[in-house]
C-alpha cells in the first residue's frame, strides 16, 4: 500500500499513515482486551444469574420435593415460562429420578440428576443445582438456557467496528492538524533547501514557525546558509578581484611587448644597413652578427610574449591551409638549427618517405615544432643528441623530440606545460627564458586537434616530447600557398615615403632601403606624411599607426582620399599585431600590414608587388 | 401394589414426613435440646421413626422418640403423635398444648394442628393454623405451600 510506504513518499504521507496506524493498533488491542474480559465476564455473570434462579426454584420447590407434591413443583416450573432465555428446567429428587419438567419445544431433558455443574456450549448454559434442605441435599434443579453470547459478541464487534471507523476519521483529521504543526515546519526547511539548490540563491532562508528541534534545524539550516552566503559572496570578489588581476597582467604583457618591440625595430634595420655595407673590420662584422642575432633572439622572444597574450585573450586566429609537414618542419630546423650548432648538438631527423600533409598555420605550426627544437637544445649539454622523429599512421602524423639532456624530474612532469612554469634546473642553468615555449606549444597543439605529452625518467636522463596531430597522406586539388621563406626579390628603385615618430625606426629604415636602391624620404608625424607624400608621390608608403597629429590609419586615408594615392602601395608598421588592427589598418585603406620590427625581407615582398604600379 | 405394601409405605412415609416437619417448624425459645416426638399409638410409625433418626439432626438438634403412656402429660414433647386408634386423645392433649399430629378425619376439629390424609393413593397432610398457634409452634409458610389443606389461614 502506497500510503503505508514509510521509507519513500512525504512526510506528510507518513504522519498521517502514523497516526492512523497508531489508532488502529491501539483500537486492535485495547478491543480485543476489552473483547477478551467482557466475554468472561458476560459468561460469568449469565452463570451467576441462573445460579440463582436454580437457587430461587430449588428454594422454592424443596417443600413440594420433600412431600412429594409433584403438581406443586409443576407450577413452580411453570413459572420460568415467562423467562424466555430458560428454554427447559427440570427437578430431581435426592436419588436421581426425575421429579417434574418443563420444557419448549425442541429441548429435551436428561433423564437423570447429575452432580452439582454447569456446561457451555452450542450457545447455552446447561446448569445442575443442588436443593439443600437444613444441610441435606433433598434433590437437584436442572435448567437449560440460552446463554446471548453470540448475540453479545455481534454487538460487541459492532460497536468496536463503528469506534474504529469512527477513530480512524478522527485520526485522519488530527493527522491534517499535525502536519500542519509538525510537518509543516519541516517542510518548509525542504523547501528552502530544493530552493538553495535549484536556484543557487543562497539568500533564501527556511521560515522558522517553531520553537521546537524543528525551529532549531531551521535556525542552523540558515546560519550555514548565511555563511555560505557570506563564503560565496567572499569566493565570487576574491574570484573578480583575480580574473581583473589576470586581465590586467594580459594587457601589461600585451602592453610590454609591443613597447619593447618599438627599439627593435630600428636596432633590426641598422643590423641589416650594416650588412649591407661591406666592410672588412672583423671586428665590425662581429659586432654586427652579435647585434642580429641577439635583436632576433630578443624578437622571437617577444614574439612569444604576444602570442601568449594572445591566446590568453582568445584572440589568436590560425591561417589554415593545406601544408606538407616537410616544409614546416624543414622551416623549424632552420629557426632552430643556429642555437644547436652553436651547442654542437649532433641533430638526426627521421621523417615518413612519402608527403605528409596538415590542415593548419604553416607559421604557428613552424612554431610549435621550432619550440620544442629550441627547448631540447637548450636544455641539453654541449654535444648533445637530438633526434626528431615522425611517422604517419591512420589519419594521425606522430612527432617526437628526444634529446639526451637534464631531464625533467617527476615532480615536474604534469607542470611543465603551464604557463610561466620553470624547472629548478632549467633555473640554474641560467637558461629560463619566460616559460611559455611549451604553453605556446600545447596551446597551438590544440588549436589544431592535436596533443602533446612529455616524458622523462628523470633529472639528467634526456626527455621526450611527443606531438601528435591530424594529418592525411592526399595532396588536395588546391594546396595552399607555403609560407614564401627568404625568397629574395629584386625590388630597387622605388619612390618610398617612411614614416614614424620614432626617427631612429625611421631613418634606420629609410637607410635600409636606400641601401637596397630606393629613393626614400622620412615624415616624423602623421601630417608631415601625407604632405611628403603629395610633394613626392611615392610608390609605397610605409606608415606606423601610432604617431603624433595624425595617426597612420587618418593617414591613410587621406592618402588614399586623393587623386595621386589611388594606386599607392600603403603598408602599414605596427606593434599591435593583431588581428583587430590589421582589420582597422585594410579599413583606412592600407594594402598590406607588418609587424615591428619588420623584416627586411617582408619588406622586399612588398615592394615587389608594387613594381607594377610604379 | 398390595395393600400390605401400600400400609407399610405409609407408615414410612408418615414417619419421614414427621420428622421433616420439623424442619419447618419454630419454638419459641431456642435450645440445642434434643427434639422429642411423642407417641400415642401409631407404633408402626414409632417404630419407623426410631430407625430413621439415629445420627440425624433437624434444625441441628438430635431428635428422639418417646411413646406416651395413657394419661401421662405431654410437658416436654415437641410434638405429640396421635395414632388413627386414639383419636378421642386428641382434644386432651391439645388442651394441654401439645403440638398433635393425627391421622384421622376428624383429627383437626379434635384440634390437631396436622392431620395426615391420603390423596389419590398419596399421603398428604393438612394444617390448622388456629391449633398450631396454641400451641406456641409457627409453621413455615414454604411447608403451608404443599399442605392439602390449611385451616385458619388469614386472607
Amino acid at each position: 500500500m502506497r500510503a503505508l510506504d514509510l521509507v519513500r513518499g512525504s512526510l506528510r504521507r507518513k504522519v498521517t499513515a502514523l497516526a492512523i496506524a497508531t489508532t488502529l493498533v491501539a483500537l486492535l488491542v485495547s478491543g480485543a482486551a476489552l473483547f477478551f474480559y467482557d466475554v468472561r465476564d458476560y459468561r460469568e455473570t449469565r452463570l451467576q444469574d441462573l445460579r440463582t434462579k436454580a437457587d430461587i426454584i430449588g428454594r422454592a420447590s424443596a417443600a413440594a420435593l420433600i412431600f412429594n407434591d409433584a403438581k406443586d413443583a409443576q407450577a413452580i416450573l411453570d413459572t420460568l415460562k415467562a423467562l424466555p432465555t430458560v428454554d427447559a428446567a427440570a427437578l430431581y429428587r435426592a436419588d436421581g429420578t426425575l421429579f417434574a419438567s418443563y420444557r419448549d419445544a425442541g429441548f429435551t431433558i436428561p433423564p437423570r440428576g447429575a452432580p452439582a455443574g454447569h456446561r457451555i456450549g452450542d450457545g447455552r448454559i446447561r446448569y445442575f443445582h443442588p436443593i439443600v434442605e437444613r444441610g441435606e441435599t433433598v434433590g437437584t434443579v436442572y435448567l437449560d438456557a440460552y446463554d446471548g453470547l453470540g448475540d453479545r459478541m455481534r454487538n460487541f464487534l459492532g460497536i468496536l467496528g463503528a469506534v474504529m471507523v469512527a477513530a480512524l476519521g478522527a485520526a485522519f483529521l488530527l493527522s491534517g492538524w499535525l502536519q500542519r504543526a509538525v510537518t509543516q515546519p519541516i517542510l518548509d526547511v525542504a523547501d528552502a533547501a530544493r530552493g538553495v539548490l535549484q536556484r543557487r540563491d543562497f539568500s533564501l532562508r527556511a521560515r522558522k514557525s517553531t520553537d521546537d528541534e524543528i525551529g532549531a534545524l531551521a535556525e542552523a539550516f540558515n546560519r550555514m546558509l548565511e555563511e555560505i552566503e557570506q563564503r560565496t559572496t567572499a569566493l565570487g570578489e576574491a574570484a573578480d578581484a583575480l580574473r581583473i588581476a589576470d586581465r590586467r597582467k594580459d594587457e601589461f604583457l600585451a602592453t610590454l611587448a609591443h613597447e619593447l618591440r618599438n627599439p627593435l625595430a630600428p636596432l633590426l634595420s641598422s643590423a641589416a644597413l650594416l650588412q649591407r655595407v661591406a666592410s672588412a673590420e672583423p671586428q665590425v662584422v662581429w659586432a654586427r652578427d652579435v647585434i642580429e642575432r641577439q635583436v632576433r633572439h630578443m624578437s622571437r622572444l617577444l614574439d612569444d610574449l604576444l602570442d601568449v597574450s594572445r591566446i590568453t585573450n582568445s584572440k589568436l586566429q590560425l591561417r589554415r591551409q593545406r601544408v606538407t609537414f616537410a616544409s614546416v618542419i624543414e622551416s623549424a630546423i632552420e629557426t632552430s638549427r643556429p642555437l644547436m650548432e652553436r651547442a654542437r648538438h649532433r641533430f638526426r631527423a627521421e621523417l615518413p618517405v612519402g608527403e605528409v600533409f596538415l590542415d593548419g598555420d604553416p607559421v604557428r605550426l613552424a612554431q610549435v615544432f621550432a619550440n620544442l627544437l629550441n627547448n631540447a637544445a637548450r636544455y641539453t649539454n654541449e654535444g648533445g643528441e637530438i633526434v626528431l622523429a615522425a611517422e604517419y599512421a591512420e589519419g594521425r602524423l606522430s612527432v617526437s623530440v628526444r634529446d639526451n639532456g637534464i631531464g625533467i624530474a617527476p615532480q615536474d612532469l604534469p607542470h611543465v606545460f603551464d604557463i610561466f612554469s620553470q624547472s629548478a634546473p632549467a633555473l640554474q642553468r641560467g637558461q629560463g627564458g619566460l616559460g611559455i615555449g611549451l604553453f605556446l606549444v600545447k596551446s597551438l597543439v590544440e588549436m589544431h586537434g592535436g596533443c602533446v605529452t612529455a616524458e622523462s625518467t628523470g633529472p639528467g636522463r634526456g626527455s621526450v616530447f611527443r606531438v601528435s596531430l591530424p594529418a592525411s597522406v592526399q595532396r588536395q586539388a588546391a594546396p595552399g600557398e607555403e609560407r614564401p621563406h627568404a625568397a629574395r626579390h629584386d625590388a630597387s628603385g622605388l619612390r618610398i615615403v617612411v614614416a614614424d615618430d620614432n626617427a631612429d625606426a625611421a631613418e634606420s629604415l629609410a637607410m635600409l632601403l636606400r641601401t637596397a636602391g630606393h629613393d626614400v624620404r622620412v615624415a616624423s608625424d602623421g601630417e608631415a606624411a601625407v604632405a611628403t607624400a603629395q610633394d613626392f608621390k611615392p610608390a609605397v608608403a610605409l606608415l606606423d599607426i601610432g604617431m603624433p597629429k595624425l595617426n597612420g590609419y587618418e593617414a591613410a586615408r587621406r592618402i588614399r582620399a586623393q587623386a595621386w594615392g589611388k594606386h599607392m602601395l600603403l603598408v602599414a608598421i605596427t606593434g599591435w599585431g593583431q588581428q583587430d588592427d590589421r582589420r582597422r589598418a585594410f579599413d583606412a585603406g592600407f594594402d598590406s600590414h607588418l609587424t615591428k620590427p619588420a623584416q627586411m625581407e617582408d619588406v622586399e615582398v612588398l615592394l615587389a608587388k608594387a613594381r607594377p604600379a610604379a | 401394589m398390595s395393600a400390605a405394601a401400600q400400609t407399610a409405605q405409609e407408615h414410612e412415609v408418615k414417619a419421614a414426613f414427621l420428622f421433616r416437619f420439623l424442619s419447618f417448624m419454630e419454638w419459641p425459645q431456642a435450645s440445642s435440646a434434643p427434639i422429642v416426638i411423642g407417641f400415642v399409638g401409631a407404633e408402626e410409625i414409632a417404630a419407623e421413626l426410631e430407625r430413621l433418626v439415629p445420627g440425624r439432626a433437624a434444625q441441628g438438634r438430635p431428635v428422639a422418640v418417646r411413646r406416651l403412656k395413657p394419661g401421662e402429660s405431654p410437658a416436654g414433647v415437641h410434638v405429640v403423635m396421635v395414632g388413627r386408634g386414639e383419636a378421642e386423645r386428641i382434644a386432651p392433649l391439645a388442651k394441654q398444648g401439645a403440638f398433635v399430629v393425627g391421622e384421622s378425619e376428624i383429627a383437626l376439629d379434635r384440634g390437631a394442628a396436622i392431620n395426615f390424609l391420603v390423596d389419590d393413593g398419596k399421603v398428604r397432610f393438612e394444617v390448622s393454623l388456629p391449633a398450631a398457634e396454641r400451641s406456641r409452634v409457627r409453621i413455615s409458610s414454604r411447608m403451608l405451600a404443599v399442605a392439602y389443606n390449611v385451616r385458619g389461614a388469614k386472607p
